[in-house]
């Protein structure tokens, strides 16, 4: 009834799309830039942030590449706050910067390590969601 | 000397042990829905400060590749505790008669509206009219609720927050799907008749509000209507006249007007047909009163087919989602559904004599509270 509902609604979105993405990539760079070797439920931890990924990568992809497209479910997975950060925080380079996206959920479906490049794009969506989830925040307290 | 995350992280966690510590000393205080809640809120707690021990022992903690993923981390669990200390402790620690018989009302209406999570909290503590904490599962209210009737179903507004919450990848993906489309056609429409630039820009603006915050406010509308019936059109009105111009709309919320048409959409579907003309009656007296132009730009913005699409398919969640509507309410004989509506009913009947009619019920709403 209040903007407080609202913005409470936006704040859980916003940081639980923040939360899942981010923990998938410290767990994926963990593997693949530090090398370190992985083992039971580590390993199948890794197994489920890759799947996760890819998964959260695909839907953004189609949020990004939308161009007056017919409506796809993919898009009510990606909190709108945060398809906007994105946008304007690569502004001209969007382009690209799908292109690296999509390179990088190609390696992710065939099961290759992700190089330093691959991880600097998803720190970009790391960023932006984390930015997201902070500013509705303070909405919230009003702070 | 420890990095800055390092210091960070052992002060979230004396932070957090600090706020579990007050949450322990409530144990034995509380009565049972307030325990539970002081349990999970706990729990939560205890598991952020596991998360925080195993980041501070993490080798790769300082690791310049690693350290800014951490950082988000530590964000993320800094909020959570923030926010359990700002809500949850703020209720559990009054847990005022006020906060009781509000919380225990609101359980009865979930069982009474088939919600099927366990009850959110109520804490008669807000300082901005009603609040739906979706995280912390705590609803604030204004700070004299409890004694008043005719503002109830506003609590049923806020707990359909819950549901377009919890229930988002069935309703948001048809809720907005439709709304994507209505406005794909109007811009392509547009386009075919060579509309100016500005036009399809406005278009383009519009279809931004309704997919961004509208459309959960349309629907936490039309699911309390579905729940609470006339009632929630009739506090609606009573609402919307102390907030002035009906054709005025925001980021985060519609225009009342079209609000009202929302709520007459779900009325008609539930066949209060004849609540819903009089409630339209009632809303063109209010305009009367206080005469606010209608924008020329105003239809285009609430497309009356639009607002119609949208409460036919929640009126078709509700259903799927095996809710009971106000009439089921009623033919059950349920305790708060039959309440608010007698007292909306006894207030039309009578605005002086209502106050008599208000304590009677709320004697009986709390001693059906006390009874549970």
């Amino acid at each position: 009834m209040s903007d407080l509902s609202i913005i409470a609604h936006d704040y859980a979105l916003n940081a639980e799309f923040a939360r899942k993405f981010n923990e998938a990539v410290l767990n994926l760079k963990r593997r693949d830039l530090l090398k370190r070797t992985v083992k039971g439920d580590a390993e199948a931890a890794v197994g489920k942030s890759r799947d996760e990924l890819r998964a959260m990568l695909d839907s953004l992809l189609v949020v990004l590449e939308d161009e007056g497209k017919p409506w796809s479910a993919d898009q009510a997975k990606i909190p709108a706050d945060v398809v906007e950060a994105i946008r304007k925080r690569v502004k001209g380079d969007l382009p690209e910067t799908i292109d690296q996206l999509r390179r990088v959920t190609r390696n992710l479906t065939s099961g290759s390590a992700l190089d330093e490049q691959a991880f600097a794009v998803l720190d970009k969506v790391c960023e932006a969601a984390d930015a997201t989830a902070s500013a509705a925040f303070r909405r919230l307290r009003r702070i | 000397m420890a990095s800055l995350l390092h210091s960070l992280l052992l002060d979230l966690k004396r932070r957090g042990q600090f706020v579990l510590k007050e949450l322990g000393t409530l144990e034995t205080t509380l009565p049972g829905n307030f325990d539970k809640h002081r349990i999970e809120a706990a729990n939560r707690i205890r598991r952020a400060i596991v998360m925080v021990d195993n980041m501070l022992i993490d080798p790769d903690l300082a690791n310049p590749h690693l350290e800014p993923n951490f950082f988000i981390d530590f964000k993320r669990l800094s909020e959570l505790i923030l926010n359990i200390e700002d809500s949850s402790l703020l209720i559990l620690k009054r847990c005022s008669p006020e906060d009781r018989f509000l919380s225990g009302l609101l359980k009865l209406i979930c069982d009474e509206v088939k919600y099927s999570d366990p009850p959110p909290l109520c804490g008669a503590l807000s300082f901005q009219y009603f609040q739906a904490l979706m995280e912390m599962d705590i609803i604030m209210t204004p700070q004299t609720q409890a004694g008043d009737l005719l503002a109830l179903p506003d609590l049923y507004h806020e707990l359909a927050h819950f549901i377009v919450f919890r229930q988002r990848s069935i309703l948001e993906v048809r809720l907005l799907g439709l709304i994507h489309k209505f406005f794909a056609d109007a811009l392509r429409r547009g386009r075919q008749q060579g509309l100016p630039l500005a036009s399809l820009e406005s278009i383009e603006d519009n279809y931004a509000l309704w997919i961004g915050s509208w459309h959960v406010e349309f629907a936490c509308d039309m699911i309390a209507t579905f729940w609470c019936g006339p009632a929630y059109g009739w506090a609606n009105l009573r609402l919307s006249a102390t907030r002035g111009d009906p054709y005025q709309d925001s980021v985060t919320h519609p225009a009342d007007d079209a609000r009202r048409a929302g709520i007459a959409c779900i009325l008609r579907l539930t066949g209060a047909n004849k609540a819903a003309e009089e409630i339209d009656r009632n809303w063109e007296d209010l305009k009367r009163l206080s005469p606010s132009p209608q924008p020329s730009s105003y239809m285009k913005r609430y497309p009356g087919r639009l607002v119609e699409q949208v409460g036919e398919c929640i009126y078709q969640l509700c259903t799927e989602l095996g809710f009971q509507s106000h009439s089921e309410q009623q033919r059950s004989g349920a305790v708060v559904g039959c309440a608010v509506a007698g007292a909306w009913g006894a207030f039309q009947r009578d605005a002086a004599a209502f106050p008599a009619h208000e304590t009677a019920a709320l004697q009986a709403l709390r001693a059906k509270v006390a009874m549970e």
